[in-house]
């Protein structure tokens, strides 16, 4: 496994702390503006009657944004139930509601476990974000360093334009990029158990997550470790299973689920021509597609495990419809733990890796003749 | 097919062309978007008046954007009467006339040398624009080629936001910074006179540009280059108070720096600027985006002593001093300091081995 090339550099600790101090800094900013409502992070939305008279009956008064809002309503909805207990009373008023229950973890722990009242639930939205940017911020230092670059790189993932997007809007994409990317850290300290354990929280959290788990489980079989390969696979998929099991039991029969994949490319063809009528959109575009191509060459060219656990996004991305492709906001939160893992391949890994191929070829120079 | 060397200048012709291709792209869509009127990109403004009807007596209708609209309609006027020959029918339209007046090279260019009428400038403003991308990509793949990388490097010009931005309100920011990476790359081969004429260029195009002659004189000066040092100081320096000079004959006495309304105390307006990101996540991040980037670039310059960063750093001060107007906004800040985004991107990704002993002449010697 990698070791550690150089540490001269904070502790990750260090770098978590910035980064949560950081994360504090700006929603204070945002509450500050609100007159410290939390609710303004929530984002419910003005055209989204059923749910905001579902918050203003247990909050009373609350910030709306413009139109339909943005994904914080459908958590604050599911921490109010997190194991949905009382399915006619919150989940029956999602748009999707299977599709949305089974991102459980999140509104688990924002909703301490279903214990909080709907006031505490907005706080504790807020509150597991914060604390995840540091988790995940500190897992990125950490794995960074393992891999001989500075700790400083763990800014990467709250410096993450998807993940900054995502705090803003109480969504469960900070929690499951932190998890994904503490499970990368464990993977590198041959921690393997915490990393699936940590894999299967992911994909609770955000089902998407499980391309990273396969991700891992093609790289273990790689190494031929055959055996682990198939627990890293099964173990996320079997909580994710379960935990829809169950709640096609409380929910009932599925529902359609919100299409956001279709055709490899469709969508991206189709946002292309209108990315152009915004020259921030199609540069930003750009620029995220160029990084999903240098990961791609990254990770064919080092074939380790930071790159197998991520690359998963980027046939993701290649699916994803025209609705999402559209906005900045939508395509940067959906590959947004790519982001951050690319900076790291980028930049850190595939140097260390020429570093150490100079420092074996050098060895081997003074043993040849 | 042959693969075409790295140097070879089909291979910088090629990226120049790669490099105009969206912004000529996101030009095409916002005509298009206004019904084929090439007016959206010299962006009037609804609520300004004189410019408006400035315009509209002279183009019929032409297309409004909201409130004040931006740069390009001053430099309609500008191009209108670049040689400011009659100055009571153009530069008064101009809400700070002197001001306004000393950024005189994208209004010459843009308006023919004072031959073209309004209806050529509206176009010209944009070919202008569109070249100098195309100039500007064309001058940074071949200073990424003398820093050991890529020529697709040069692409960091074309995709740089602050660019497409200034090009998409018709403003002068593209042809200064083209001047300016083209005198860098002069300065960095030694051909010193080509230099000095692209670095008054700069200046003439946009003043700002006058910390790009400081920075690259510095560098030059610390390489032991010092009589080039003082002609790169100078020269550009002269050019910009004669142009001053004759303004003020033209126009009448004033102040320019009475005028300006951008720069305040440090750090100010980026505190000021700070409390209303919140209402929009991409000024946020590009707002920190870009002091981060002062604080990163001003170490690697410090680190590497490239002239590719001593030239741009005069834009980290002129940062911190902008006030919470140019703060405020990613299209404004963006715009301010867009020369110093390309240029990191150079010094981050081709910089970091480069020490300056391995740039430009040997110490002492001169080639003027």
């Amino acid at each position: 496994m990698t070791r550690t090339l150089r540490t001269a550099s904070p502790s990750p600790l260090v770098v978590a702390t910035v980064a949560s101090l950081l994360t504090v800094v700006l929603v204070s900013v945002g509450l500050n503006r609100a007159g410290w409502d939390p609710t303004v992070f929530v984002g419910f939305g003005e055209d989204a009657v059923a749910i905001t008279e579902y918050a203003t009956e247990r909050l009373g008064a609350i910030e709306l944004r413009p139109v339909q809002g943005h994904d914080g309503k459908f958590f604050f909805v599911q921490a109010n139930d997190p194991w949905v207990t009382q399915p006619t009373d919150n989940a029956a008023i999602l748009d999707h509601p299977i599709y949305r229950s089974q991102r459980m973890l999140y509104p688990v722990l924002a909703g301490g476990f279903g214990l909080f009242g709907p006031t505490a639930v907005t706080w504790g939205l807020l509150v597991v974000n914060i604390l995840a940017m540091g988790l995940g911020t500190f897992a990125t230092a950490r794995l960074s360093r393992r891999l001989g670059g500075s700790t400083w790189w763990g800014l990467a993932f709250v410096a993450n334009f998807g993940l900054l997007y995502t705090l803003t809007n109480d969504d469960a994409g900070i929690l499951a990029a932190a998890l994904a990317m503490w499970a990368v850290a464990m993977v590198y300290e041959e921690r393997l158990g915490m990393a699936i354990a940590l894999l299967a929280g992911a994909a609770l959290t955000r089902e998407v997550m499980v391309v990273c788990a396969a991700g891992l489980a093609v790289w273990l079989w790689s190494q031929h470790r055959r055996k682990a390969a198939l627990v890293a696979l099964v173990v996320p998929g079997v909580a994710i299973a379960g935990w829809i099991v169950y709640l096609r039991y409380q929910l009932g029969p599925d529902q359609a689920d919100p299409r956001a994949v279709g055709w490899p490319f469709v969508g991206l063809a189709r946002a292309v021509p209108e990315w152009l009528a915004d020259p921030v959109v199609a540069l930003a575009g750009v620029a995220v597609l160029v990084i999903l191509a240098l990961f791609t060459v990254r990770w064919a060219q080092t074939r380790t495990a930071l790159g197998w656990m991520f690359i998963g996004f980027v046939p993701l991305a290649a699916l994803l419809t025209d609705k999402v492709w559209r906005e900045i906001f939508d395509y940067t939160r959906a590959v947004a733990p790519l982001l951050t893992a690319a900076m790291l391949l980028i930049f850190v890994e595939a140097r260390a890796k020429r570093e150490r191929s100079a420092i074996a070829g050098r060895s081997d120079a003074k043993v040849s003749p | 097919m042959t693969k075409l060397a790295e140097g070879h200048p089909t291979r910088f012709l090629l990226v120049a062309l790669v490099g105009m291709l969206l912004p000529t792209a996101i030009a095409v869509r916002a005509i298009q978007d206004a019904g084929w009127d090439p007016t959206i990109l010299v962006a009037f403004g609804v609520d300004a008046t004189p410019t408006r009807e400035f315009a509209e007596e002279r183009l019929g209708d032409v297309y409004l954007r909201a409130t004040q609209g931006h740069d390009g309609k001053f430099f309609f006027v500008q191009s209108n009467d670049p040689w400011i020959l009659d100055p009571e029918e153009n530069a008064q339209v101009l809400d700070r006339p002197l001001y306004r007046s000393q950024r005189m090279l994208y209004p010459v260019l843009a308006g023919g040398l004072g031959f073209f009428g309004p209806e050529a400038i509206v176009w010209s403003m944009l070919v202008v624009n569109l070249l100098a991308m195309g100039a500007g990509t064309w001058f940074v793949a071949r200073i990424a080629v003398e820093m050991g990388g890529s020529p697709w490097w040069g692409l960091a010009f074309a995709l740089n936001l602050g660019f497409i931005s200034e090009m998409n309100i018709g403003g002068a920011g593209v042809v200064a910074a083209a001047a300016a990476f083209g005198a860098v790359l002069m300065l960095l081969k030694n051909r010193t006179i080509p230099g000095l004429a692209l670095l008054t260029a700069s200046v003439l195009a946009r003043e700002a540009m006058l910390i790009v002659a400081a920075g690259a004189a510095i560098w030059l000066w610390s390489e032991g280059r010092r009589k080039t040092a003082v002609l790169v100081a100078g020269i550009p320096a002269v050019a910009v108070a004669g142009w001053g000079a004759y303004l003020r004959l033209r126009i009448g006495e004033g102040s320019v720096a009475a005028e300006v309304q951008e720069i305040g105390w440090p750090f100010v307006g980026f505190v000021e600027a700070f409390g209303s990101w919140l209402d929009e996540p991409l000024n946020l991040a590009a707002g920190v985006a870009m002091m981060l980037l002062f604080i990163l670039f001003t170490r690697r310059v410090l680190i590497g002593r490239h002239l590719v960063g001593w030239a741009f750093l005069g834009f980290v001060l002129l940062g911190v001093l902008f006030t919470e107007q140019v703060w405020h906004s990613y299209f404004d800040i963006t715009r301010a300091v867009a020369p110093i985004i390309t240029a990191f991107v150079l010094l981050v990704f081709l910089g970091s081995e480069q020490s300056s002993e391995t740039q430009g002449a040997p110490q002492g010697i001169e080639h003027p």
